[in-house]
């Protein structure tokens, strides 16, 4: 207990003592001009093809797993929400989002020397290009598609909250509003240099507070001002094809191999240990679950066993450059039994309809991730020892952060544009009232 | 053909009326009430060839509709699918 204190009063100190010391000091680091001879080829191939699987998480990976847990009549837009946000966070981030998360600035934003993406570089002729400060051996281009392929995911995890309701465009609006002034921001605490929670030591290796806490905390605040969808907790929401929520998870743990291994941003060791665990995790993860889901309602169902995978893949993600494979283990049985409840005991507490569970699993087991990170952090792996209590700070305040800024969002939009479809709208189905299609 | 094949059916019809001639019918009422479905068909019939092609299937379902036994929920429960599926999704998927 005095050593818990101790640590506490240590966080508060650094809070104090580092938060006025960034203001002053000079960027530690910035983009810049280098050789080509600088360039790894390895390391390029590598975050080449993790970027290539991390997009394939969303489309078709992401659009598969929910189109085909929502009723017949939303299979289309479900899928087309996943798509969209894929166009449209490209173009937000091109021009502005990657430069106010990864370029230095405060610690609470980046700066504006990115925009458009202007002093990115390559110039054949003179053999030079740009690198980010964050990934030295890759050109600054692959790192600007890399981290995208994150930042249209996180939105896109969203769209689960809200499915089978939302009118496509305030999805549209939210989702542009929601990544400017929520996901870049919170990628520039985490993992620019600069940023408060990272230059607090808070570990998150691959986005489990960027992405799951992040994403997960503003579900929630989306099925709380939404409201439930008609017949809620009344008559079943038959899922229209279960067979493609598997094929959307299967593409979902490949890919999160892109997501864990290629956040070492090299092709090294590091990034080896962090596809093992990532591998042993989402095992884990789905035996659990299935298990749980076998002793209270006596069978181990298809959806369950995604739903486990799924829950620690979410839970390894902070920790996968950090832990070792006992680590695993223990972290994906964890997040298993932990988004179950999640996903049933406490969606039903809770009282919101978050459709497709983004909170129950991407908020409960990023939490669960980033706080076993602190215990499990083994510093011979990644070079650093994780802190409970940082770690608890660092998902308490993205927490906070998104839900708060998440529901200012979503007033605005709820009483300019209006955010759900109208009852008879709703009825028929978001996809001959969207969008003027149907499946057959 | 089944409640899906007959909802995907009229959907198309929704879709394509909209889209000839702007009118907007409404999808559950057309599947349960037969006066209003032989109005739409009338309407499609109107239309471009795709309303006139889709009027005529689905003309055509609401003949084997008729002909057919009366299917009712208690029908579904002695299958012991629906029970299955409805029960369990209720409250939440998981």
């Amino acid at each position: 207990m005095t050593e818990s204190l101790r640590v506490a009063l240590k966080c508060l100190l650094s809070l104090t003592v580092l938060l006025p010391a960034l203001c002053l000091a000079q960027a530690p680091a910035a983009p810049m001009v280098v050789s080509s001879a600088q360039i790894s080829a390895g390391d390029t191939a590598w975050m080449l093809m993790a970027t290539a699987l991390v997009l394939l998480m969303t489309i078709p990976g992401l659009a598969l797993f929910y189109a085909g847990m929502v009723r017949k009549k939303n299979v289309l837009s479900t899928a087309l929400q996943s798509f969209a946000v894929c166009g449209l966070v490209t173009v937000l981030w091109v021009v502005v989002g990657y430069s106010l998360a990864f370029t230095p600035g405060s610690h609470f934003l980046g700066g504006f020397e990115r925009v458009l993406l202007h002093g990115m570089s390559y110039v054949k002729a003179t053999g030079s290009l740009s690198v980010s400060h964050l990934a030295p051996t890759i050109p600054e281009s692959v790192f600007v598609m890399f981290q995208l392929s994150f930042a249209i995911i996180t939105p896109a995890l969203i769209t689960g909250a809200f499915a089978e309701r939302i009118k496509f465009s305030a999805m549209l609006a939210f989702t542009l509003l929601w990544t400017l002034f929520v996901y870049v921001p919170v990628a520039h605490w985490v993992w620019e240099p600069t940023g408060w929670l990272a230059a607090l030591g808070v570990l998150d290796f691959a986005g489990g507070t960027v992405v799951h806490i992040n994403a997960g905390a503003a579900g929630l605040m989306c099925a709380y001002m939404l409201g439930p969808r008609q017949g809620y907790g009344r008559e079943p929401f038959v899922p229209y094809n279960l067979g493609f929520t598997l094929m959307g998870a299967s593409l979902l743990w490949v890919g999160w191999f892109g997501f864990n291994a290629g956040s070492a941003a090299a092709a090294d060791g590091r990034a080896g240990m962090a596809m093992l665990v990532t591998q042993v995790a989402a095992a884990t993860g789905s035996l659990a679950w299935m298990a749980v889901e076998r002793w209270r309602r006596g069978h181990a169902s298809l959806l369950g066993g995604c739903s486990g995978a799924v829950a620690g893949l979410v839970a390894i993600t902070p920790a996968s450059g950090f832990v070792d494979v006992e680590a695993a283990l223990m972290i994906g049985t964890a997040a298993g039994l932990i988004c179950f409840w999640g996903a049933t005991g406490l969606k039903w507490a809770m009282g919101a309809d978050d459709s497709l569970d983004v909170f129950g699993i991407h908020c409960l087991g990023g939490i669960t991730g980033a706080v076993l990170t602190g215990v499990f952090a083994n510093p011979d792996i990644g070079g650093a020892s994780g802190n409970l209590l940082k770690q608890l700070l660092g998902a308490v305040a993205t927490l906070i952060y998104s839900a708060s800024v998440s529901l200012l969002i979503l007033v605005a939009l709820k009483y300019t544009i209006g955010l759900r479809v109208s009852p008879d709208d709703e009825q028929v189905g978001l996809d001959i009232t969207q969008h003027g299609e149907a499946v057959e | 053909m089944n409640d899906s094949e007959r909802f995907a059916l009229a959907a198309r019809l929704y879709s394509a009326l909209k889209r000839s001639s702007g009118r907007v019918i409404d999808v559950l009422w057309l599947l349960q009430n037969e006066l209003y479905a032989q109005e739409v068909i009338r309407l499609a019939r109107a239309a471009d060839a795709e309303c006139v092609d889709l009027a005529a299937r689905y003309e055509a379902e609401l003949r084997g509709v008729r002909a057919r036994p009366v299917s009712t929920p208690a029908a579904h429960t002695a299958t012991g699918a629906f029970t299955a599926t409805g029960t369990h999704y209720v409250r939440g998927l998981r």
